[in-house]
């Protein structure tokens, strides 16, 4: 019997979750209706099959809070979180505390990785900035910079993911 | 107000394995110029005991047991010489000084010997400045916030050699990101029962591992 194994790629709207998952996986993403206590939310998602007939689902949450209850629903049961924080938008350290305390759970059980960006060379806050944040968060996590468009980049965001749980034998 | 002393130049010996006559004369000199600079005082000496082994990069010999070995790139580089053999001296210093949590009855610290059941711990993601731009770096970070490692083990699932894990623990260590646990009882000892799926997705993504 084939299972299901998720990994979830979140931050704010515009941030690039989708772009991220669809680099990634070379092909265009499939939207999927998720349930989040009783509302249906369309959320899109990228499928690899594994060669014992697994399927590895890579899904980009929807941004706003308002989704917290898909959150939710979709961190029942994932493998692992990346977290990618827009380092443009008028407050990215407050964005990522967001991501942080509601995937507190599922970082706390399987893996977390903070991809930042975005980020232009020598702007505030640096990467220190955001470990701190993850840090208060009790955290312990890569924090590196990344361009989603930039497949290599997502796939080392996901290398380090697998690390995580490797050498914790989840 | 005056900083930190910093720490007294101590006089160390290494031995070089693998070297050709030429090659091995190269090093020794270049050593020796460095004297002064680097934070301790380095003499090459044929026999052991040693506080380090110096090897060429791709050296797959034996070494003697329990010594730190350091890999050395030729054509040699004096700021790379300089810069590992002052992160050897942090870990010697490490190991020499590093103490118990409490202390002893007449109230000074106690020392731990080192053994197989030190376990480095990563207290919060190391400053960027220390990660750099290497992903080797970047691993064992990694790793090491995922769970408390002995650095024998982080090197063999990492694959980054010994001397290069000691030199980072050290560092981590020296700049307060990390905690040694002094905890012969590894509660994560063995591989996890999920080691499949992960090489699984290794492979399907076209990612190197498992590791």
């Amino acid at each position: 019997m084939s299972h299901e194994h998720r990994i979830l790629f979140t931050g704010t709207m515009g941030v690039g979750k989708s772009t991220a998952v669809s680099s990634l996986l070379g092909t265009p993403l499939v939207s999927e209706a998720v349930d989040g206590q009783g509302v249906a939310v369309a959320v899109d998602h990228g499928d690899v099959v594994l060669d014992n007939g697994d399927r590895l689902r890579l899904y980009g949450t929807p941004g706003q809070r308002r989704f917290e209850p898909t959150w939710r629903a979709l961190a029942d049961g994932a493998m692992g979180l990346v977290v990618l924080v827009d380092h443009a938008r008028p407050a990215p350290l407050a964005d990522l505390a967001i991501y942080l305390e509601n995937f507190l759970d599922l970082i706390a059980r399987s893996g977390c990785v903070i991809g930042v960006g975005r980020m232009r060379t020598g702007t505030e806050p640096g990467l220190d900035a955001f470990a701190e944040v993850a840090a208060r968060h009790g955290v312990v996590c890569p924090v590196v910079p990344v361009d989603v468009r930039d497949r290599a980049q997502v796939l080392s965001l996901v290398d380090l993911l697998l690390v995580q749980l490797e050498s914790r034998g989840a | 107000m005056a900083g930190p002393a910093a720490p007294r130049a101590v006089d160390r010996r290494f031995r070089l394995v693998g070297f050709s006559e030429r090659d091995g004369l190269v090093v020794r000199s270049m050593v020796r110029l460095l004297t002064g600079r680097t934070r301790d005082r380095w003499t090459a000496v044929d026999a052991d005991p040693v506080h380090l082994v110096v090897v060429p990069v791709g050296f797959d010999g034996e070494l003697p047991p329990g010594a730190l070995a350091m890999n050395v790139a030729l054509p040699l580089r004096a700021d790379d010489l300089w810069s590992q053999l002052d992160r050897v001296s942090a870990q010697v210093a490490l190991d020499e000084g590093m103490l118990r949590p409490g202390r002893a009855e007449n109230g000074e610290a106690r020392p731990v010997p080192a053994g197989p059941g030190r376990r480095l711990q990563l207290l919060r993601w190391p400053p960027d400045a220390l990660l750099g731009s290497d992903l080797r770096y970047l691993r064992l970070a990694t790793m090491l916030g995922a769970r408390p490692f002995a650095i024998d083990e982080l090197a063999a699932k990492s694959n980054i050699p010994l001397a290069t894990c000691h030199a980072f623990a050290a560092v981590l260590h020296a700049n307060g990101v990390a905690q040694w646990l002094i905890d012969p009882d590894d509660p994560h000892g063995g591989d996890g029962g999920n080691s499949g799926l992960f090489s699984r997705i290794r492979s399907k993504l076209g990612l190197e591992g498992p590791r």
